[in-house]
């Protein structure tokens, strides 16, 4: 019996080619400028695991009583910015979002003023003003806020814009005022959404005030960095996985919650 | 039928749960306030400088243009050598991960490990590395390259699982090896959620890779935290500047991207 084979996609492997050629090249420019030595990096692997798993661990539990005053500082500060940054998001969203802006110009204003806040990160926000704030918890607070203030304009926008117009047009026809299309057409629907956001940035703002510590924000970053100077690597190790339980609780619990209003 | 009859807006219960999630959040944020201690005395004046130190930024100084766009193109290349490694390595492992195709025990080892790397924010690999290594762009791509590989590997691993379990089926019925059965059955269905994981992750690094230089890493990071310690705020101005461009222009061509490649083709 005569068999053909039919084949397979032939015609696109010029494009799959081109795309390993593509990649490898990258690679290789990327890794020359910024000094990546791939050898070296290989080399280096059974240094960096006994470092981690001989310097760093097991995490020295005797640095526990000094952990925990600031990894309360830092859910502190990320409850503070978070909630902070809420509400002065919700008023900018419903300025901002088309169904319920009052004139399209405050539209790309606040989008405008928004991005700008966004694309530069918290982190770097910290760095500017420790110069006025000096270091401590207020510059961590205030950085943290302007970040995520930012996202969740971005989000709560968003949110507001995707609710079922009908209602409003409804509420509006039957002669309700601006306050109470917002009241009865616009909150009952976004509710939700706007407090899913904000727990989700409330994850974000646990994560990066962990990180902010490090520039001069306060909280249990500065202590990681500190030790990590002092070479007391397994009390740094304690503070990095008590963060991260910290982090996790946090994503289970805000996951819970969105599971119960969603 | 009454005609004063209200409909209320949203269920009982739910009103119920809504109140009591504003009222702890409200309690929460006060407590919070309470134990931060803030020092508010000096804020305004403070807040008076902090606009003052922003205004000096926007007259912006370019002597050391050189070394700022070389800087610039440091985090850049950086950034896009660890989505490189990283994405090539969690392909290599993401089928070791995956339940349906790996072997048993196997995936829940690696997605532990992997949940634990990912556990640990970036920029704490990337202090990690410079302890061990020491200062410069090396160590900022490495601690990348961790964070993005176990990123990445949830991803993949994630839509490998996906895969219609009928189709693998049928390949193994026709005789085909393992190593057929993912080059034929697996990869051409998780292509183009691959790449678009990989896009998504070349964002978070790009804008991961322009802070590393705050904890040593290299980069426009460094530069701009160089500025601000010798409160050379025309410079840092100019470096910001720089910053916000490259994540403005990054944004703009991943939207552009994502409407005209025909990520078929590739």
């Amino acid at each position: 019996m005569q068999m053909t084979y039919l084949p397979l996609k032939k015609e696109k492997s010029f494009y799959t080619w081109a795309g390993v050629f593509i990649v490898i090249f990258t690679g290789v420019v990327t890794g020359f400028i910024s000094h990546f030595d791939a050898i070296e990096a290989i080399r280096i692997i059974p240094g960096v695991l006994s470092f981690i798993f001989i310097d760093f661990l097991p995490p020295a539990h005797t640095a526990l009583p000094n952990i925990v005053n600031p990894l309360l500082d830092t859910f502190y500060m990320a409850v503070v910015s978070t909630v902070t940054a809420a509400l002065i998001s919700i008023v900018l969203a419903f300025l901002c979002a088309t169904p319920t802006m009052p004139h399209p110009v405050f539209k790309i204003a606040i989008r405008a003023f928004a991005s700008l806040l966004r694309n530069i990160p918290a982190l770097a926000w910290t760095i500017i003003l420790v110069p006025a704030f000096g270091i401590g918890k207020s510059v961590g607070v205030i950085a943290l806020t302007i970040g995520s203030l930012g996202s969740l304009i971005r989000f709560f926008t968003e949110t507001i814009e995707e609710i079922d117009t009908g209602k409003i047009e409804a509420i509006r026809s039957s002669g309700g005022s601006y306050w109470q299309v917002l009241r009865a057409g616009v909150m009952p629907q976004c509710t939700p959404g706007l407090i899913s956001w904000t727990l989700y940035s409330l994850e974000l703002d646990i994560r990066a005030s962990t990180i902010i510590g490090m520039v001069g924000g306060g909280g249990v970053g500065f202590y990681i960095q500190s030790t990590i100077k002092l070479f007391k690597y397994d009390h740094a190790a304690m503070a990095i996985v008590i963060v991260a339980m910290l982090v996790l609780v946090i994503e289970y619990l805000s996951k819970k919650i969105r599971e119960r209003i969603m | 039928m009454s005609m004063d009859m209200k409909v209320s807006l949203v269920p009982k219960k739910q009103k119920y749960f809504y109140i009591l999630f504003f009222l702890s959040m409200v309690l929460l944020y006060a407590f919070s306030l309470f134990q931060l201690k803030l020092s508010y005395g000096s804020g305004f004046e403070s807040v008076r400088k902090a606009f003052g130190f922003i205004l000096r930024m926007f007259h912006f100084n370019f002597t050391d243009w050189q070394d700022i766009l070389y800087a610039a193109l440091e985090s850049l290349s950086g950034a896009v050598l660890a989505t490189i490694i990283s994405a090539i390595l969690a392909f290599l492992i993401s089928f070791l991960a995956a339940t349906n195709v790996s072997a048993k025990g196997l995936p829940i080892f690696i997605k532990g490990l992997c949940a634990s790397i990912r556990a640990v924010p970036t920029l704490v690999w990337a202090l990690i590395f410079v302890a061990y290594i020491g200062l410069g762009p090396f160590a900022g791509v490495l601690g990348l390259c961790f964070h993005s590989f176990a990123y990445l590997v949830k991803a993949f691993s994630q839509s490998i699982e996906e895969v219609n379990a009928g189709s693998l089926e049928a390949m193994k019925a026709t005789g085909a090896s393992w190593l057929q059965t993912m080059a034929r059955g697996v990869v051409p269905t998780i292509k183009t959620s691959i790449i678009s994981w990989t896009a998504l992750r070349f964002e978070i690094n790009i804008a991961q890779s322009s802070i590393l230089g705050l904890v040593g890493a290299g980069g426009i990071g460094h530069e701009l935290s160089l500025y601000m310690r010798m409160f050379d705020f025309e410079k840092a101005g100019f470096v910001l500047m720089v910053i916000l461009f490259m994540s403005f222009s990054v944004e703009m061509i991943f939207n552009k991207l994502k409407i005209n490649v025909d990520i078929n083709k590739f």
